[in-house]
């Protein structure tokens, strides 16, 4: 144990080590305020140790501070299998773990009044300017004693910085609750009021954060005017075992064919309105392959359930919760696609891929300021059709900026407000099997309602096309030709 | 007009209230020459000012109340009246400025207001009837 700045030297060392054994602590607690760092120190007894109190005892006694959490005669095997089995049962696939374990509050309590009784007996020998993190963190010593297990039994690698893979051990202890009450008695006016609220604090009035605020500053007098260091009479067991793996998201583009599909699942007070969507025809098949139920669906911009989308499609991210299949390839993906396009005639998708959650925003940022390109099919209400002069003035327009009062097909689930959009190009051309009716293909800006600029929208969008053509006129079909977004980046397939 | 005035199935239905053809103001054909939505003295409609999605302070109406008060050349005037109940969501502002929009294209740009009224709420909607039932009274 080479000593550290500030601290004592290896004979005093072993004066702390007794003292705090003494104290009614197993060997591992008392080398923690020795200030050891090692794993190894803390994975094979060394000799000079002085026999344990319960060696003495003829009832074994948990540790006065790890309530028995690292304490030889207090580990079981099974505890570590019946941890590991909660984890497996989780059934993930990844290759790394990181461990988080969250002791109770009632440790910090044992920790911070052994430490004051230590800077009490050793007053010249511990200067000062040392505080309590000088002691080895006692999940960082769980860690040291129990990685080796945990490592063969869940075949994983444990991965300090994280891993995708988290599982996060609960440690309980009964007595928590009564030896936390000195700090209610310290600090009144923080606990008292989380007695009552039971509802919200239901997993523990004292929470480490409020501990810590209390405990920071407090001077050892005052501390032990309100806390006393006992031996403990049970020892600390474990709780459950949660298991949360990072989401994983997959982007591609889908092209709509069906003018009676909605993107998401459309619901009518808690019933479905139409059979399916475009997010189940695709998460249907997502969502067993990544082994998960839990799904978000996201897209650059939606169209409305009668209109199409064509062209390269429009982009969409979905985000994958706690997927418990975490490792595959890009072969697998599309091979996903290729199933996912046979399975309907509605929807086709394409450039499937696994990507970060960092691209997303592209997403947002497509549907906010990439134009669009549609294609409309118009029809004049009183019967006349349009001449080649009326379509050229149309066609000359450029940059026309529209006003456009919320739609009323919209006005029930929008705020009411006035929105300048801009019609960057247009072009009309006749049908000429069809009287009356035209084409119009037009470039706007992302935002802008389509239907609105062809009929009018009781002149509540100005201009609009009627106004333009100087009669009524009403839109029949509308396809999305263009989503000008490149994202995802395209997969090409090799055949 | 291919304008849904609601849509298919939606728990709250937009009505933009236009004036009847067989109104008395088709009839005498005297042309508008102002509609004033000031219906009280401290009641403007043109007051109204809703905010966020759900429209709130909106002024409430109901199938009586008046919505707005329209002069013609030969010195008639004609309260126009709801005929929903519901919240009042924004008056044509275009009819202060253009008031022979409501003579000329009553049924579309010459608009009076928009209403936006709850379904499931108590609406006593016996005093309507549907539009094919209209045209034909008219008819008559």
């Amino acid at each position: 144990m080479a000593p550290a700045d500030g601290g004592p030297s290896e004979n005093l060392n072993l004066e702390i080590i007794d003292f705090i054994q003494n104290l009614g602590s197993c060997w591992r607690c008392a080398i923690r305020f020795t200030r050891e760092r090692k794993p190894e120190a803390y994975q094979r007894k060394l000799v000079e140790f002085k026999l344990e109190p319960e060696e003495k005892l003829l009832k074994a006694s948990p540790c006065v501070i790890c309530l028995g959490l690292v304490q030889d005669h207090f580990i079981k095997e099974v505890f570590i299998d019946e941890v590991c089995q909660q984890v497996l049962k989780f059934d993930c696939d990844s290759a790394t773990f990181s461990c988080m374990v969250s002791l109770p509050v009632a440790i910090m309590l044992r920790e911070q009044a052994v430490w004051f009784l230590l800077t009490e007996k050793f007053p010249d020998l511990l200067s000062k300017n040392l505080k309590i993190d000088y002691v080895t963190s006692l999940k960082d010593v769980w860690k040291f004693v129990f990685t080796e297990a945990l490592e063969k039994k869940l075949n994983k690698q444990l991965e300090h910085s994280s891993s995708p893979f988290q599982i996060h051990i609960s440690i309980l202890y009964k007595d928590e609750i009564s030896e936390c009450g000195a700090l209610v008695d310290i600090c009144p006016e923080k606990f008292k009021h989380r007695y009552n609220r039971t509802r919200v604090y239901r997993e523990g009035i004292f929470t480490r954060n409020a501990a810590q605020s209390v405990l920071s500053g407090l001077s050892a007098e005052d501390f032990q005017k309100y806390y006393t260091l006992k031996l403990p009479n049970v020892s600390a067991h474990y709780g459950p075992v949660q298991c949360s793996h990072n989401s994983i998201h997959i982007a591609g583009r889908y092209q709509k064919f069906s003018r009676k599909l909605c993107q998401t699942p459309w619901l009518i007070e808690g019933e479905k309105h139409m059979d399916t969507s475009i997010q189940e025809l695709i998460c249907k098949h997502l969502e067993p392959f990544f082994k998960t139920q839990s799904v978000k669906f996201s897209a650059s911009g939606r169209e409305d359930v009668d209109v199409r989308t064509l062209g390269r499609g429009r982009p969409f991210a979905i985000e994958l919760t706690d997927p418990h299949r975490t490792i595959f390839t890009q072969d697998q993906i599309t091979q996903l696609q290729n199933v996912i396009n046979n399975s309907t005639d509605a929807i086709q998708i394409r450039d499937l891929q696994a990507v970060t959650k960092e691209q997303l925003s592209v997403l947002k940022q497509g549907e906010e300021e990439k134009t669009k390109i549609y294609r409309a099919l118009c029809v004049t209400l009183d019967g006349s059709t349009p001449t080649e002069e009326d379509l050229a003035k149309i066609n000359d327009i450029t940059e026309l900026v529209l006003m456009q009062k919320t739609p009323l097909r919209v006005l029930h689930r929008r705020p009411l407000a006035v929105r300048p959009r801009t019609v960057h190009e247009m072009k009309a051309t006749l049908l000429d099997d069809r009287p009356g009716h035209f084409i119009l293909r037009l470039k706007t800006q992302a935002g802008t309602y389509i239907k609105e600029f062809v009929h009018g929208d009781f002149n509540r969008t100005v201009p609009n096309l009627c106004i333009l053509l100087g009669r009524a006129i009403d839109i029949v079909a509308l396809d999305v030709d263009a989503v000008e977004l490149d994202w995802p980046p395209v997969i090409a397939i090799q055949t | 007009m291919n304008v849904p005035l609601e849509e298919s199935v939606t728990l709250s239905a937009k009505y933009p209230i236009t004036v009847a053809k067989s109104h008395a103001i088709f009839e005498k054909g005297s042309p508008i020459r102002k509609v004033n939505y000031k219906v009280g003295e401290k009641l403007d409609r043109s007051d109204n000012k809703v905010l966020g999605k759900k429209k709130h302070g909106g002024q409430y109406v109901d199938e009586h109340s008046i919505l707005c008060i329209v002069e013609c050349e030969d010195d008639s005037v004609y309260s126009i009246r709801a005929g929903v109940k519901g919240k009042l969501i924004e008056v044509n502002e275009n009819l202060i400025e253009n008031p022979q929009l409501l003579f000329n294209k009553a049924e579309t740009d010459g608009y009076v207001a928009v209403v936006l009224q709850k379904l499931g709420v108590e609406c006593n909607m016996s005093n309507s009837v549907s539009r094919e039932e209209y045209d034909k009274n008219i008819e008559q």
